[in-house]
């Protein structure tokens, strides 16, 4: 086996130049193709993440400036199957620069714990929230990302509406549904906004994963034909048609990753081709000595999938690095705000370079390999 | 005295295979540039063609757009009557108040697409005059009609002439369709001021409002008075200057858009580095021969750079060719939840055309650089002897 990879190596080795230039050039391909990836991936883990929630979103059926009223959190909450109910509204103010957005929703403090014990709140923080009013819970990706720590006072700066909020931070939340964002309290909402009663947004959550279609049917049916009807969906609905938004992106980002795994595909394909012409009669005086058709295709083989998994891993690195040098939480890609590239995504990308490196040795070196020991040695060019 | 061209013709198709293959990632690379430009095009134009040069549009101080901003009936009273804003022939300045507002449409997968619903009066289309009706009519005010724009029609149920559209709290009746030389207005629907105000709860507020110019006002004077009058105290500019600041994200679009193209630029240029490589090893006799006949070393560097240059402009060629079926293909846009769903086709134009010409040119050349200088440096009696 060792000898076998000095071989391996010995021939990588050869035609430096060529080598590092089909690494570089698969490197580059698979860093694009790695960034990409991302958004779809994202997107699939956190649809799978949902999945068994027993959470309903029951928002709005009519338009962004057309909310619920408040009204609707007591029939919600005696609904059957029914455990908890939180209301909230999007608020989406403005911490010091335009740029520095993140999303921030005000939300009835009182079930929070119970609607998402999965978001991970720091210890004492949902007790200080339920307890101050002008308290504010704020993801660690925008605590990181604006150096705060908890006791901090902040000023959000109203954009939709036409005030500003005061808000104290009293915790974190580690594992919420986005990287970066912030809650505050409903009631201070209100009060600053002069008491207006709207809801963009009810979390309901009910008693067993079971019973989700059938609460969410039973609340839509009676918001029906009232001035604010409603639309209700599980939670992995919800997030889905959210994510929906972006399927333009989705979808080109899809198309262009295969149109890059095609163009990988073709350098790879021609270097092996290329190192493969060159060592016609090589391989018909290894053939002669012994070695097997089925061997000599294997090494050619395991040299492009060193090129492919030195590329692959070249280009994770560089993508990888980029993204936490600059947490992409600055929204300079837009849509692509505060994605990070997840584990997974690191492995798509090195599992398509090791099956493109495969494939382009493959047809090239069987055909090499299978040719006989004396056509191969009667070829010279 | 150079070589002729026939020589480098030969020896492309002397390597097919592997030209081929390198031809393939310089046309993939040359195509996703076209179809990432004329993505980006294809937005600007819906989004700046909105504008039309002798309109002010007015907003809430502090507010960075239209869905953000909030006017009151007063301070559009104030305005009305300041210098510089056009009249009809009635004497009636021809100022536009404007509620927009974002409502949903249900769309495949529980998705709600927004829908931008602006509220205008009659009087609107003299303002906007890039409006045209191409079928039926205008409103009525004060009935629940509304008209469509063209890139909607048909686009969701109850989006044609006759029809019944259920937006907001209410079921319109569609009266009529209209274009509007390619702006965001085409994918609008256009309904009466004061049914929108009743239908979305929002008393006798504005979000803008837009006037149209006299010939030869002068704007910086009427913009100061604006914001300087107490009664009004609110932000005019220029539509044209109001729709450059709004389309950040097609500005982002097109760094990304860009990026990908520079960066898959560069794999080719590595692609074609290593068969222009392989091509001058395995022709370093014929190299030595050349030289041997009288070709200067400048005219060999010349004639591979010339080599790989073809290479990537006949690859560019099918890269334009293989993008093309794009142009005019229409599509949604839908960027953060709070902004309107917005309908654009791609457009390859000329001049996209002729940069992605230069782009693969270019790849071409810097892959065929270090190679052609390479051939150029060999010594003709070390070319000839390796044999």
């Amino acid at each position: 086996m060792q000898k076998y990879a000095i071989l391996v190596l010995k021939n990588l080795l050869r035609s430096r130049r060529r080598t590092i230039l089909t690494i570089l050039s698969m490197a580059v391909s698979l860093f694009i193709f790695s960034i990409l990836v991302s958004l779809p991936t994202f997107a699939n883990q956190m649809l799978a993440d949902t999945a068994s929630s027993v959470r309903i979103a029951c928002r709005t059926k009519m338009g962004i400036d057309y909310p619920l009223p408040e009204a609707y959190k007591l029939k919600i909450a005696t609904t059957p199957h029914v455990v908890a109910v939180v209301p909230d509204v999007f608020f989406g103010g403005i911490y010091h620069e335009a740029s520095d957005q993140f999303p921030s929703i005000a939300m009835d403090p009182e079930k929070i714990d119970v609607m998402f014990p999965d978001w991970g709140f720091s210890r004492d923080g949902v007790e200080q929230f339920k307890k101050i009013k002008a308290a504010c819970l704020v993801a660690q990706g925008t605590m990181r990302r604006f150096k705060l720590h908890t006791g901090q006072e902040i000023q959000l700066r109203g954009t939709i509406f036409p005030f500003s909020v005061t808000l104290t931070i009293v915790g974190t939340i580690a594992k919420g549904p986005a990287p970066s964002f912030l809650i505050f309290r409903r009631d201070y909402f209100e009060e600053a906004a002069g008491r207006p009663g709207i809801v963009d947004n009810f979390w309901v959550r009910v008693d067993d994963s079971k019973a989700v279609p059938e609460v969410a049917a039973a609340l839509d049916r009676q918001f029906a034909n009232s001035s604010a009807e409603t639309q209700s969906d599980s939670e992995a609905v919800f997030m889905g048609s959210i994510l929906g938004r972006f399927r333009i992106f989705m979808k080109l980002a899809g198309a262009l990753g295969l149109i890059i795994v095609t163009a990988i595909g073709l350098v790879a394909a021609n270097t092996a081709a290329m190192s493969i012409r060159e060592r016609r009669s090589e391989i018909a005086v290894m053939r002669s000595i012994g070695f097997t058709a089925r061997r000599i295709l294997s090494l050619f083989i395991a040299e492009s999938l060193v090129m492919a998994a030195l590329g692959g891993a070249i280009g994770c690195g560089v993508s990888f690095a980029l993204f936490k040098a600059f947490s992409l939480s600055a929204d300079a890609l837009g849509p692509f705000v505060a994605l990070r590239i997840p584990p997974l995504v690191l492995a798509e990308t090195l599992a398509v370079a090791l099956v493109v490196g495969f494939l382009s040795a493959y047809f090239p070196a069987r055909a090499a390999a299978r040719r006989t020991i004396v056509e191969a040695l009667r070829l010279v060019d | 005295m150079a070589i002729p061209f026939k020589y480098n013709r030969r020896s492309l198709f002397v390597r097919r295979v592997s030209n081929l293959m390198t031809g393939g990632a310089v046309a993939i690379v040359v195509g996703v540039f076209v179809a990432a430009m004329a993505m980006v095009g294809g937005l600007n134009s819906a989004i700046r063609d909105t504008s039309s040069p002798d309109n002010l549009i007015v907003i809430r101080s502090g507010a960075n757009s239209e869905s953000t901003s909030l006017i009151a009936l007063d301070q559009l009273d104030a305005l009305k009557f300041l210098p510089g804003i056009h009249r009809d022939a009635a004497g009636n300045p021809l100022i536009s108040p404007e509620l927009t507002s974002q409502v949903f449409m249900p769309a495949a997968d529980h998705t709600l697409d927004t829908l931008p619903l602006r509220g205008v009066l009659p009087l609107s289309k003299e303002v906007h005059d890039r409006v045209h009706i191409i079928s039926g009519r205008m409103f009525e005010p004060g009935l629940s009609e509304v008209m469509i724009g063209k890139l909607i029609v048909n686009q969701y149920p109850g989006c044609s002439v006759g029809s019944n559209l259920r937006l907001g709290r209410r079921t319109w009746k569609v009266v009529g369709v209209f274009e509007a030389g390619g702006s965001s207005f085409e994918s609008e629907v256009w309904a009466d001021l004061h049914s929108l105000q009743e239908d979305s709860r929002r008393g006798s507020s504005f979000n803008s409002i837009r006037l149209k110019l006299e010939p030869g006002a002068d704007i910086p004077s009427l913009v100061q008075r604006i914001a300087s009058d107490p009664r009004i105290n609110l932000h005019a500019q220029t539509e044209s200057e109001y729709y450059r600041e709004q389309s950040t994200i097609t500005a982002r679009l097109r760094v990304l858009g860009l990026l990908v193209a520079g960066v898959m630029a560069f794999a080719a240029i590595f692609a074609a580095m290593n068969t222009m490589y392989a091509a001058v090893s395995a022709r370093t006799t014929e190299i030595g021969t050349l030289r041997a006949l009288g070709f200067s070393p400048a005219a060999i560097m010349t004639s591979f750079l010339l080599e790989s240059s073809a290479l990537a402009l006949a690859a560019g060629v099918v890269g334009i060719i293989l993008a093309l079926p794009i142009n005019g293909f229409s599509t949604k846009f839908n960027g953060a939840i709070s902004s309107p769903t917005l309908a654009f086709s791609f457009h390859v134009t000329g001049t996209i055309i002729l940069q992605a010409l230069v782009f693969a040119l270019l790849i071409g050349l810097a892959g065929g650089w270090l190679p052609a200088r390479q051939a150029m440096r060999l010594s003709v009696v070390n070319a000839l002897r390796r044999t």
